[in-house]
């Protein structure tokens, strides 16, 4: 039913499978006294970005840069103030809650803390096969602990744990529980926020490459969100660089990682501690002053300006998209000429 | 830089933590190391491996009705920490030995302004000091966490404060009394990336100019090659590696050891999937006999599940407790 | 139909599963057995009564043995107009526990719907809790008063009255646990998956809010029972040659110094029956818990 809704308005084939247009989040801050916002806290503004079936967009960025705000809006967690989600070419957003159901099912998330995302009283096997009962996708009892179980140990885990509880696995496995509770849709498309940050780094390198398998079985598309930058670094194909809710740098992975334009890229890069001595002498440290400002009523012009080494008076005005090199564009006024 | 008489040494520690009168969980077993004057070790190791117990151990914080030391001293300027009374205990912590914690704000009062708290520390161990001479110290020691207007933090709450401006409060704390030890517990964990490198690079300074040794507990095996002049590894409540930071990356002897620094994607990695190290990390209740890891390890044998293995030596100053270390060693 | 059909299957499969489970961690923990098989009697007391003694026996009266201590014909001894204690207490379960459970089980079933509306719909919210202020201003005592008075007094009236004053307090209890329970990732998680409406309050935010709830709940049995034998005494209540632990505990207090036990017999069967509840409701918070270990 949703196949065909959807292919109706996609008219021609789209170039991307996931565009977002504009989009913006305002939360409002203070309010006065009769509830009405006076200040809003700019979580995102007018993020764009598009990405191909089947590939992985990393968006980095340090807290309260709007990371997970994006992710959270194209899932519709958020409603966003402005700007438009597609898929397949479709604009989705502002859809009523039964035309959005099919993009409930293709669209999914796996979050960032694999202890509260579970509830805490349902079993494992419950948890997976909810997703399969609210979309009708089996019709029997047994069907459903079949399926279950497929996905169990699709995603490594063991199908006769189906009957314990969260907590009684190790915060690896609850993650692949996440994991298998998100595929039991059928999604096409994955929102992985922050899905190993909380993981111990033996068991990171696990989900990475169960991710990784995943994605090339069933043709995914990811939305990486990550502090880590080696891991996005790992992970994507493309990578979207943001700063206090704007997009500052965007473009091939590899691209922007051999060649980084803005300064905060460059900083950030340089900052994530390296341990090989090859590493570390290839690398130059740029150590940024201050902290991130606050996200409530940022001033107009480039948001980086405080921090940055390189601010000039031009960065009091808002600065425009550069072209570095093919697929790789970049926000900044260094760039004007 | 003189690396010679230990300042503190951990010697042969165990912690139990008691659970009810038949359960009793080994949180850290049979582990030795050394400080010296002025060197940052690093403790280095996954959830439940029993780093911060350690730490928590050199000052007694572990909880008082539950935890146990079976065995081990903890040798301080020559005074065990583990048997010294409760009044000395006291007088070295906060003033010879200070600890800061991952998370700032907890760690703080958040009723009283960064002043009074900093001003208490110090009056605590010098009754006799002057309010005007207190403040004079404390706005020193903010200042010296590069913190561009002393006067306007000393009179701010804990809460008006941002996550890296916290923690360096809690280093200039930390500092104020010139410790000669300090206890890091993930200083940096709860911190972005462009945060964490100011906060390093201040720790590092500060080191410098006050020759503090420090002992700086981590997950991250990136900070830790940053800070340490020498790394312990830990995994199932032991020590399984300890050698200088350069040599431990560079040649690494344990398996576990191997096996993290393989499992980090570095920049330039090629490969499609990353290598890992199979299984989970065992929690204190299913903590498997022998060499903790040997359920996880790719080169294990029988003898593995037996008994922990005794140290060896690697190189000089590098040890490692694997009973086949020499057989799966890469050299280069 | 179909889809009501669909999600009374759902809702009847995981029930069926966690109950076992539940039951399994229940029946661990001794202390919550002993409670629940003190209720137990007094529930088989509540429902058999009459196979035990005859009903008239409770309004029978013997002048000439008034005030006597227990014996062997009067088990519980005689009150200040000779009728049959034991058979009073007895009886006195049938109201006492009825009203106190009845009210509590209506209240919890009323409040927990109220505050998931709440919860859901911000505009139902904004009203209902509007409402409850209002009512709340009012002290509970009075509005109970006054609601008898217009009512009349029975046992079915004492249940309703109790209900509809506790109605506001469980409301705002359920409310503020749900609220923080909305908040939590498990449920977005669930809503990302496609659950949503009805099945979300009943699948996921009611079970991990009630249960906290459900520990006050039992307390509430008690302080029900008692309120009810207060209102008893004013005499708006069940009126007085019906028997009611609460009541009959009131009457006692004058002639304490020379029959204790017309205060005792009733006193005790309340501190029990509030005991085996209370032991009840920690063994089912401890119970429903997963994660507890016993």
């Amino acid at each position: 039913m949703g196949e065909t809704t959807m292919k109706q308005h996609g008219g021609e084939a789209p170039q991307y499978f996931i565009e977002a247009r504009d989009l913006t989040m305002h939360f409002p801050a203070k309010t006065n006294g009769l509830g009405r916002p006076v200040s809003w806290i700019h979580g995102a503004d007018k993020v764009s970005f598009q990405v191909p079936k089947g590939r992985t967009l990393g968006v980095v960025g340090e807290s309260g840069c709007g990371k997970s705000t994006v992710g959270k809006m194209l899932l519709n967690i958020y409603r966003p103030t402005s700007g438009q989600v597609l898929y397949d070419g479709r604009d989705i957003t502002g859809l009523s809650p039964r035309e959005r159901r099919p993009y409930t099912k293709k669209m999914q998330l796996v979050w960032q803390d694999p202890y509260s995302s579970l509830d805490p009283r349902m079993r494992a096997g419950d948890i997976i096969g909810e997703g399969l009962e609210n979309f009708r996708l089996v019709s029997s009892r047994a069907e459903k602990q079949e399926r279950v179980a497929r996905l169990m140990a699709m995603c490594g885990l063991m199908p006769e744990q189906a009957g314990r509880y969260p907590h009684q696995f190790s915060g690896g496995q609850r993650q692949r529980i996440c994991i298998a509770r998100a595929l039991s849709t059928d999604p096409e498309f994955i929102v992985c926020d922050e899905a190993v940050s909380a993981l111990d780094v033996s068991i990171q390198a696990q989900i990475i490459n169960l991710l990784k398998d995943l994605q090339e079985q069933l043709s995914l598309t990811y939305l990486f969100i990550s502090h880590d930058l080696n891991i996005v670094h790992f992970i994507s194909d493309e990578i979207l660089v943001m700063y206090l809710g704007q997009v500052v740098e965007r473009g091939s992975m590899e691209k922007v990682y051999r060649n980084r334009a803005h300064p905060y890229t460059q900083a950030l890069f340089s900052a994530t501690p390296a341990f090989t001595a090859a590493e570390k002498a290839g690398k130059q440290r740029i150590i940024l002053e201050g902290d991130v400002p606050s996200p409530v009523d940022p001033p107009a012009g480039c948001r980086f300006r405080s921090r940055c080494p390189y601010a000039t008076k031009a960065c009091e005005d808002d600065p425009v998209w550069h072209t570095v090199e093919d697929d790789h564009q970049v926000r900044c006024h260094l760039f004007n000429h | 830089m003189e690396h010679t008489e230990p300042l503190l040494s951990v010697e042969d520690l165990s912690v139990d933590f008691r659970v009810d009168r038949k359960t009793v969980l080994h949180a850290v077993r049979n582990i030795s190391f050394t400080v010296r004057r002025g060197e940052t070790v690093g403790l280095v190791g996954e959830s439940g491996c029993g780093k911060s117990v350690t730490c928590m151990s050199i000052l007694r914080l572990n909880p008082a009705r539950r935890t146990e030391y079976p065995t081990g001293r903890i040798l301080f300027d020559g005074q065990d920490l583990l048997t010294m009374p409760p009044k000395a205990l006291q007088a070295v912590r906060g003033s010879s030995i200070s600890m800061v914690f991952q998370e700032p704000m907890t760690a703080m009062n958040p009723l009283f302004t960064i002043g009074d708290q900093m001003m208490e520390a110090l009056r605590v161990h010098d009754r006799r000091m002057e309010k005007a001479e207190a403040r004079e110290l404390c706005l020193d020691a903010i200042a010296r966490v590069k913190i561009p207007n002393p006067q306007r933090i000393f009179d701010a709450y804990p809460f008006t404060l941002s996550g890296g401006m916290r923690q360096r409060i809690m280093i200039a704390m930390a500092m104020v009394t010139k410790p000669q030890l300090l206890l890091c517990d993930e200083p940096t964990t709860a911190l972005d990336v462009t945060i964490q490198a100011q906060v390093l690079d201040l720790m590092n300074q500060l080191k410098a100019e006050a020759g503090t040794a420090i002992v700086f507990i981590t997950h991250d095996l990136g900070v830790i090659s940053e800070m340490a002049d020498r790394v312990l590894i830990m995994y199932g409540g032991r020590i399984c590696e300890e050698a200088p930071a350069e040599e431990l990356f560079t040649h690494p002897r344990h398996p576990y050891t191997m096996g993290l620094i393989d499992s980090r994607p570095g920049p330039d990695y090629q490969g499609d999937r990353l290598k890992m190290i199979p299984g989970s990390v065992p929690t204190l209740r299913d903590m498997p006999p022998g060499c903790p890891f040997h359920n996880r390890c790719a080169h294990a044998s029988p003898a593995c599940s037996e008994a922990f293995p005794p140290f060896e030596a690697a190189a000089p100053d590098h040890s490692v407790a694997c009973c086949r270390w020499r057989e799966i060693s890469r050299n280069g | 139909m179909k889809r009501e059909k669909k999600l009374y299957e759902t809702l009847h499969n995981s029930r069926d599963s966690r109950l076992g489970d539940v039951a399994k961690r229940y029946i661990r923990n001794p202390a919550a057995v002993l409670g629940a098989v003190i209720f137990l009697v007094i529930v088989f007391v509540c429902l058999f009564a009459n196979f035990l003694i005859p009903e008239e026996m409770v309004t029978a009266y013997d002048t000439a043995a008034r005030l006597s201590p227990p014996s062997a014909e009067h088990w519980f001894g005689t009150d200040n107009v000779g009728r049959d204690l034991f058979a009073r207490v007895l009886y006195g379960a049938r109201t006492t526990v009825g009203i106190g459970v009845g009210a509590t089980l209506l209240s919890l079933v009323m409040g927990a719907a109220l505050a998931s509306v709440c919860a859901l719909f911000k505009r139902a919210d904004l009203l209902i809790m509007r409402v409850i202020d209002v009512v709340t201003c009012v002290p509970s005592i009075l509005l109970a008063l006054v609601l008898l008075a217009i009512l009349g007094g029975s046992v079915f009236n004492m249940v309703l009255t109790l209900t509809l004053v506790s109605i506001p307090t469980f409301t705002l209890r359920i409310r503020a646990v749900i609220l923080g329970v909305v908040e939590q990732d498990y449920i977005h998680a669930a809503r990302v998956t496609g659950t949503s409406g009805i099945r979300l309050v009943l699948r996921h935010i009611l079970p991990n809010a009630i249960d906290p709830i459900i520990v006050d709940a039992t307390m509430t049995i008690s302080s029900m029972m008692l309120s009810a034998a207060g209102l008893s005494f004013i005499g708006v209540g069940v009126a007085p040659p019906a028997p009611e632990w609460g009541a009959m505990l009131n009457y006692a207090q004058q002639f304490f110094q020379t029959a204790p036990y017309m205060a005792i017999f009733p006193g005790v069967a309340i501190a029990l029956t509030a005991l085996s509840i209370n032991l009840v409701g920690d063994g089912l918070r401890d119970a429903l818990d997963p994660k507890s270990i016993h």
